[in-house]
């Protein structure tokens, strides 16, 4: 048997018309692994939703707890207001990612409506995108208010310039790491990014659909 | 759309060969060589509404396919939802299968199986009878460079396929 190169190369080149009378791809084939692969990329943005979703019921339970046991021996109402602001913010944020999961769950995928189903996808998505950063920032407020509401106290205990140091001059630079991190851009999270992704293949896909 | 997709599929079924030689080569379990070939398929399709004519068909679906193989190669990832291409009527046949397959054949792509991928896609479009041009362009190795590492594949190769001759 020949174990040359080029004797195996001339065998190679026997072979290669057998390749070619192989089986063909149709084009409903093409247009079902289309679908298919769809059907992945919704069926993974839908559990990131639900697990977040998860999460952010978990965060929602433990700021209630912290309120309804006066975890920081709040003498005043007012005090309670960062707590509350982060627990809805929690809740609303996981209310929007089970209303998307169910959005997303409620959507057909077949043949006929392939490029509808994309788009209510898309738009579902992205709604959710833009309502996830204003939840973002009233959560991140309300958390940068908290130390305040822990300054009477501090006060009454260290006196006004201790309690001060204790709690603004951490704040301070707390704020300036996270502007700093913000402009770097160190706050793109892994799992926003892997939406975007998810989105710019729906986004892909429903082109390849929509072009003439 | 549908012209898009005649025009596509007609296309792709007439350099049809070249996927399954990819997935022959790059896979080895018959599942594995399921999924590279539908990744491929969805990865041209993807890219051919901004396929320009300047270069050939062939020229970018070898890039195309041999891109979509060593990542895939390269990447660990959990397997997305596939349609069955039994069901399909596509089978994807061991080289040995091939009704002009002899032992000789058989020997090469156990041998190629040794390379690395990128060795593994130079060999393939050397065999193939691609020009230097044509393996520059695809592998975005300079002209004077495909040469040079054709010649090391090459004895890599040969140096493989003396053991197993000797071993014959």
């Amino acid at each position: 048997m020949a174990t040359t190169f080029e004797a195996l190369q001339a065998a190679w080149q026997t072979c290669d018309q057998q390749w070619q009378t192989q089986k063909k791809v149709s084009e409903r084939l093409i247009r079902s692994m289309i679908r298919e692969r769809s059907v992945t990329t919704l069926a993974a943005m839908g559990r990131q939703n639900l697990l977040l979703a998860g999460l952010f019921l978990l965060y929602t339970a433990f700021f209630i707890a912290c309120i309804v046991g006066n975890a920081f021996d709040y003498t005043a109402v007012v005090f309670f207001i960062p707590l509350s602001v982060q627990a809805v913010a929690c809740l609303v944020g996981a209310l929007l990612l089970l209303s998307v999961y169910q959005r997303i769950k409620n959507i057909s995928l077949a043949n006929e409506s392939l490029a509808g189903g994309l788009r209510q996808a898309i738009d579902a998505n992205e709604r959710h995108l833009k309502m996830s950063h204003k939840i973002w920032w009233c959560y991140f407020m309300a958390g940068a208010a908290f130390p305040f509401t822990c300054l009477p106290a501090a006060i009454a205990k260290r006196g006004t310039a201790e309690a001060l140091g204790y709690l603004v001059i951490p704040l301070v630079i707390i704020l300036g790491m996270v502007l700093l991190a913000k402009k770097m851009g160190w706050f793109k999270s892994s799992k926003q990014e892997s939406l975007k992704r998810h989105l710019a293949e729906l986004e892909s896909h429903l082109a390849e659909l929509e072009a003439a | 759309m549908a012209l898009l997709e005649a025009e596509f599929t007609d296309l792709l079924n007439q350099h049809i060969g070249l996927i399954y030689k990819v997935c022959n080569i790059y896979c080895a379990d018959k599942e594995d060589r399921r999924d590279l070939f539908q990744e491929i398929v969805l990865q041209l399709w993807k890219g051919y509404a901004g396929f320009k004519q300047e270069a050939r068909f062939s020229t970018w679906m070898y890039r195309v396919a041999l891109n979509t193989a060593i990542s895939n190669y390269r990447r660990v990832r959990s397997r997305p939802r596939r349609v069955s291409l039994e069901d399909a009527g596509i089978d994807i046949p061991d080289p040995g299968a091939l009704p002009t397959a002899n032992e000789s054949v058989k020997l090469l792509y156990q041998a190629i199986a040794q390379l690395t991928p990128v060795e593994k896609a130079m060999i393939l479009l050397h065999l193939d009878g691609c020009t230097y041009q044509e393996m520059a362009a695809i592998t975005g190795i300079s002209n004077n460079n495909v040469g040079v590492k054709l010649n090391r594949i090459k004895s890599k190769l040969e140096k493989i396929l003396a053991v197993y001759g000797n071993n014959i």
